[in-house]
C-alpha cells in the first residue's frame, strides 16, 4: 500500500472512528431515555 | 397505545434505529463505487465537507423539526410543517415525507428480499461448484428477467418479497418499543458483527491464496490512493455531496417521524451526531473495506473500474466466496446477504412508520390498521416495480421516490424550519437540552450554506450533463452545440432522452410507455396523499367547530 493511500486512510478511520466512538460513548453511559441531564 | 402515547425505551435503543435508519445497502455497496469513481482518497476530503454542511445541519433541523411536531402530537410531516409554517400550503409540502416512505419501500422492500432469499441459497448450497458465470446469471433468473418476456415474474422472488415484507409489517405492527426498537438493537450489533467478520478475512487474503490474484490490500490501496486534482472538479463535488445526502436517509421524513417520539426536553444534538458518525464509521470504514478489497483481490483492478456497484453484491460476491473452501463459503455469504439483509430492514422499517404514524394520528386509525393499510399500499406499488423491473418501473421509483423528492424536500424543508419558523426559534429548538455545545457558527450553516447546498444539488439534478461531465458540458454550451442532457437527470428523463432517439424499436416504445405509466402512477400517489390530507385537516376543522 503507497505512502500517501495508507496516511489518507489512517486520518480518515482515525478521526470518524474517534468521533463516533466519543459520541456514543456520551450516549451509553447516560442510557436511559428520559435521563439526560436537562431532564433530571 | 395511539402513535401520541408511543416513546423511545431508551436512548441507545433510539440512537441505533436512527443509525439504522442511515444505514442501507447503499453503505456498503454505493460508497465504495462512488469514491473508486471520483478520485480515490481524495473523494473523502469533499464527502466529510459535504457531511460537515450540509449532513449533519440537516440532520439537527430533521430531528428539530420532529421534536417540535411531536409536541404538537404530529409525527408525520404533513402535521410537522403545519405547526412550524405561516400557511395552509406548508402542510401539503409535507406530503413529500409520505410520498418518499410509500415509493422508497414499495422498491426498498423487494432489494431487502434478494438479500433474504441469496442468504437462503446460500445455506440450501445453490452456488456450490457453481461458476462465476452461472452464478451471474442466477441473478436473472432470480428475478426472472433477461428472459425474453414483456413482464418479468419470478415465483421465488415473489415469495421472499411477501415474507420480507410480512415481516417488516409484523415488527412494526408491535410499536416503536417492542418493534422497532427491538429490531435495531439487535439487527445493528449483527450487522457490526457480519461486517467486521468479512472485513477482516477480506482484508486477510494475499495474492496466491485461496485462488486470489491480488492481495485484497491492493483494493484499499487502490481505493484510498489520493488523486489531488479530482479536487477542482464540479463532477467529484456534486457526487461527494449526493452520497452524503444519500447516505444519511435525510429528506424523507423518517428521521423526523422517530424524532417525534422524544420528550420536549430531551436532547438531540448528541443524539443526531451520534447517529450520523456512527453511519459514517460504517459506509467509510467497514463499507470501504468489503466489496472492493475482494474483488480486486479476485477480478482485478480493471474489472472493478469497470463493475463495480449494486448488482455485483448479488452477481459476483457469492462466486469470490466460493474460493474459501465449503464451510467459510457459506459463512461468508451468510454474513454477507445477512448484513445486507439487516441494513435493509432497519432502514425499511424507519420508512414505514412514518405512514404508520401519519394514518394514526391524523385519520384515529389503530397501529394494526394502520399497518394493514401500509401492506396494502406497499404492495400495490411494488406489483410495477417487480412485474416491470426490465422496463424501467423500477428505476423510475428510485428516481422520482428515492432521489429528486428528497432533495426538493429537504430543500424545502430546510426553508420552513430555519426562515419560516425562524432562525431563533430554530436554533433554540435544535439546542435546547443539547448534552454537547454546538458552536454557533452551525446556526449560521443551517440557515444559509445547507440550503445553498441543496440548490446546487437540485440544479445538478435538473441539469446533470452525459458522464456528470461539467466542464465539457459548459464547454459544448458557450462553443454554441448545445447542453449535453443526460437521460439520468431530471430533464432528460422527462424529454426521454436516449430513449426517443432509439424510439424505433418496439422494446424502446414499450419502455417509453411503462416509465410514462409509472410516472403518472407516481403523481397520483402524490396528489392521493395531498387528498388525504386535505380531508385529514378538513375532518379536524370539522370537529373542532363541534
Amino acid at each position: 500500500m503507497s505512502t500517501t493511500a495508507l496516511v489518507m486512510m489512517s486520518a480518515t478511520w482515525l478521526v470518524i472512528a474517534s468521533v463516533a466512538g466519543v459520541l456514543f460513548y456520551r450516549i451509553v453511559r447516560t442510557k436511559k431515555s428520559g435521563d439526560s441531564p436537562t431532564e433530571r | 397505545m395511539g402513535s401520541s402515547s408511543e416513546r423511545w425505551g431508551s436512548r441507545v435503543g433510539l440512537v441505533l434505529a436512527m443509525a439504522g435508519n442511515a444505514v442501507g445497502l447503499g453503505n456498503f455497496l454505493r460508497f465504495p463505487a462512488q469514491a473508486v469513481a471520483n478520485g480515490g482518497g481524495a473523494f473523502i476530503i469533499p464527502y466529510l465537507v459535504s457531511f460537515l454542511v450540509m449532513g449533519i445541519p440537516l440532520l439537527w433541523i430533521e430531528w428539530g423539526l420532529g421534536r417540535y411536531g411531536g409536541q404538537h402530537g404530529h409525527h408525520s410531516t404533513p402535521g410537522m410543517l403545519d405547526v412550524v409554517g405561516r400557511s395552509r400550503f406548508w402542510k401539503y409540502v409535507g406530503t413529500f415525507g409520505i410520498f418518499t416512505n410509500l415509493t422508497v419501500i414499495a422498491y426498498y422492500t423487494y432489494i431487502e428480499s434478494w438479500t433474504l432469499g441469496y442468504v437462503w441459497h446460500t445455506i440450501a448450497g445453490t452456488f456450490q461448484n457453481a461458476s462465476s458465470t452461472e452464478i451471474s446469471h442466477y441473478f436473472d433468473q432470480y428475478l426472472g428477467i433477461r428472459n425474453g418476456g414483456v413482464v418479468n415474474v419470478s415465483r421465488q422472488a415473489l415469495f421472499f418479497f411477501v415474507v420480507t415484507l410480512g415481516l417488516n409489517l409484523w415488527i412494526l405492527s408491535r410499536g416503536l418499543m417492542r418493534g422497532v426498537e427491538i429490531a435495531s438493537k439487535i439487527g445493528m450489533p449483527i450487522l457490526l458483527g457480519f461486517s467486521v467478520f468479512l472485513a477482516f478475512r477480506i482484508l486477510t487474503i494475499n495474492e496466491g491464496e485461496l485462488g486470489a490474484v491480488n492481495d485484497a490490500i491492493a483494493g484499499l490501496n487502490f481505493l484510498w490512493e489520493p488523486q489531488f486534482d479530482s479536487l477542482t472538479n464540479p463532477k467529484v463535488w456534486m457526487a461527494a455531496a449526493g452520497q452524503v445526502f444519500f447516505t444519511l436517509s435525510v429528506g424523507m421524513g423518517s428521521i423526523q417521524c422517530y424524532a417525534s417520539y422524544l420528550r420536549e426536553k430531551e436532547d438531540i444534538a448528541l443524539s443526531a451526531s451520534s447517529a450520523g458518525w456512527m453511519n459514517e464509521f460504517i459506509e467509510v470504514i467497514l463499507g470501504g473495506s468489503i466489496i472492493v478489497p475482494v474483488a480486486v483481490a479476485y477480478l482485478g483492478l480493471d474489472w472493478v473500474i469497470a463493475n463495480v456497484g449494486f448488482e455485483m453484491g448479488f452477481r459476483t460476491m457469492p462466486t469470490l466466496f466460493q474460493h474459501w473452501g465449503p464451510w467459510f463459503a457459506a459463512a461468508g455469504g451468510i454474513a454477507w446477504f445477512g448484513l445486507l439483509f439487516f441494513a435493509g430492514i432497519t432502514s425499511s422499517l424507519a420508512m414505514g412508520q412514518p405512514v404508520v404514524a401519519f394514518l394514526q394520528d391524523e385519520f384515529s386509525l389503530s397501529r394494526e390498521r394502520s399497518t394493514l393499510v401500509l401492506g396494502i399500499a406497499v404492495a400495490l406499488l411494488a406489483a410495477p416495480c417487480i412485474l416491470f423491473y426490465e422496463l424501467g418501473a423500477f428505476d423510475e421509483f428510485d428516481f422520482w421516490g428515492g432521489t429528486f423528492s428528497l432533495v426538493l424536500f429537504a430543500l424545502l424543508e430546510s426553508i420552513a424550519f430555519m426562515w419560516v419558523f425562524g432562525r431563533g426559534r430554530a436554533w433554540e429548538e435544535i439546542t435546547r437540552g443539547a448534552e454537547i455545545r454546538i458552536p454557533r457558527i452551525f446556526s449560521f450553516i443551517a440557515t444559509y450554506i445547507t440550503p445553498l447546498f441543496l440548490i446546487v444539488i437540485f440544479l445538478g439534478a435538473l441539469v446533470k450533463p452525459i458522464g456528470s461531465e461539467w466542464t465539457s458540458a459548459f464547454e459544448s454550451l458557450f462553443a454554441g452545440d448545445g447542453w449535453p442532457l443526460s437521460h439520468d437527470s431530471v430533464l432528460g428523463r422527462l424529454m426521454n432522452v436516449g430513449l426517443v432517439d432509439a424510439s424505433a424499436g418496439s422494446s424502446a416504445s414499450r419502455e417509453i410507455l411503462v416509465r410514462s405509466g409509472t410516472r403518472l402512477l407516481l403523481t397520483l400517489t402524490f396528489a392521493a396523499i395531498a387528498g388525504a390530507i386535505f380531508v385529514a385537516w378538513r375532518n379536524r376543522r370539522k370537529e373542532k367547530s363541534a
